[in-house]
């Protein structure tokens, strides 16, 4: 079995996920709004709560890299002095 | 021996039975049981979803608490002048600062907070005090600095080293304390650096990583000097802090560093590592104490709304004596 779901959901805020939650299921939000959630049945049923949209790893790296390279494409614009005071977008390899 | 009242600066309080939300070191009497109890953190804690921000921001300037907390300034990413303010569950617009500034120097409470430096993007002497409306003038900054360090109160404040581009040398080892309408120099860092995490008081601070070699070392301050403390666990820069924490019991998370999800505690002595934010960010702002904690915006990569509230499970106990 795999060890990880992987989806897009968007956080609502409050209560999106609770301390409850972070102590049932493995959960790391991404880029994109990708979300890898523990495969269980607390993580699955979350994920459906949420209306999230399941993805296979492949896609949801995808989503989650594109959105870095975006960043990487942005901050490389910057001039010299801001770039000092920010920080270059690192490459994210989900679980 | 001190007394509580004197590590506290609270008396002891009399009341009829445990109150419903005890805070972690709370002490009081119990009149219905005879006993006096005490409130302790009993478990790891977690981080869970807060209210979402009006605004996605980095580096903006975090104080106050979990359930009074505020965010000022910061880039959107432009820069700019607005306050929010978190009651616990929902954002709120607060006052105008006086100019866009990111990576704001700050220190305090909801309602007594302090502001100072920052940049546009350079740094400025701008000083100013919040009183849970507005933002007025305080005494002018020493130095035109950014992204300092923040620890204390609105009336004994400290600011912990800072970017001094374009004077040279840019990473500052400087600290100066605030009495609520001017500013003094105080002790020197061993190391300089900027975009450090800190937290605690004018007389008992810490501070951690930062830029260059700084990048995983703390200093503590007792009001006059700077000591080394315990090595931190990764290198990090630009982020969050429980900064109204003390000296031996805070956070950082947030951060640029190897693992964006990536939260440490300090004990007054070494580092260890906390439970993870559940969206890793950089150059997040940061609120509250290491029990009951704020991680506010930040880049994750794209500019954030998301707040996470980090809580650690309180319990009681009776005091006894043997």
């Amino acid at each position: 079995m795999e060890l990880f779901i992987y989806g897009t959901a968007t956080n609502t805020g409050k209560g999106f996920f609770t301390h409850a939650d972070r102590q049932n299921f493995y959960l790391s939000g991404h880029p994109a709004d990708v979300w890898v959630v523990g495969n269980n049945e607390k993580g699955a049923l979350w994920l459906a709560e949420k209306n999230g949209v399941e993805k296979t790893k492949t896609e949801a790296q995808a989503l989650v890299t594109a959105e870095v390279e975006a960043a990487q494409a942005a901050w490389d614009l910057l001039s010299e002095a801001e770039q000092s005071m920010s920080h270059r977008p690192t490459q994210i390899t989900l679980p | 021996m001190a007394s509580y009242n004197t590590i506290s600066g609270l008396k002891v309080k009399y009341l009829s039975a445990d109150p419903a939300n005890p805070e972690d070191g709370q002490v009081w009497y119990n009149s219905g049981t005879g006993k006096l109890r005490v409130a302790s953190v009993v478990g790891t804690g977690t981080w869970a979803s807060g209210g979402a921000m009006s605004t996605a921001r980095q580096d903006g300037g975090g104080f106050g608490t979990q359930t009074a907390g505020v965010v000022v300034g910061g880039e959107t990413p432009a820069r700019t002048t607005a306050t929010e303010e978190y009651d616990g569950a929902a954002w709120s617009t607060g006052g105008v600062y006086p100019a866009s500034y990111t990576s704001i120097g700050t220190a305090g409470t909801l309602t007594a907070g302090l502001g100072f430096g920052g940049g546009s993007p350079y740094g400025n002497t701008t000083t100013a005090e919040y009183d849970g409306t507005n933002w007025t003038a305080g005494g002018s900054f020493p130095l035109s600095y950014t992204a300092m360090g923040g620890a204390g109160t609105q009336t004994a404040g400290l600011s912990v080293a800072g970017d001094a581009y374009p004077t040279s040398p840019r990473n500052s080892n400087k600290s100066f304390e605030y009495n609520g309408a001017a500013w003094t120099a105080g002790g020197d860092l061993g190391t300089g650096r900027y975009a450090t995490m800190s937290a605690g008081t004018q007389t008992a601070a810490a501070t951690n990583g930062g830029t260059g070699p700084a990048a995983t070392l703390t200093e503590e301050y007792d009001g006059s000097s700077w000591t080394a403390g315990g090595t931190g666990l990764q290198p990090q820069s630009f982020g969050g802090s429980s900064l109204n924490g003390t000296q031996d019991d805070w956070m950082t998370y947030g951060t640029n560093s190897p693992n964006y999800a990536f939260t440490q505690g300090y004990n007054g002595t070494s580092w260890s590592t906390r439970p993870s934010l559940a969206t890793g960010r950089y150059s997040s702002a940061g609120a509250g104490t290491a029990s009951a904690a704020l991680c506010m915006g930040g880049r994750a990569p794209a500019f954030s709304t998301a707040t996470e509230e980090f809580t650690a499970p309180i319990g009681t106990a009776s005091i006894t004596t043997s």
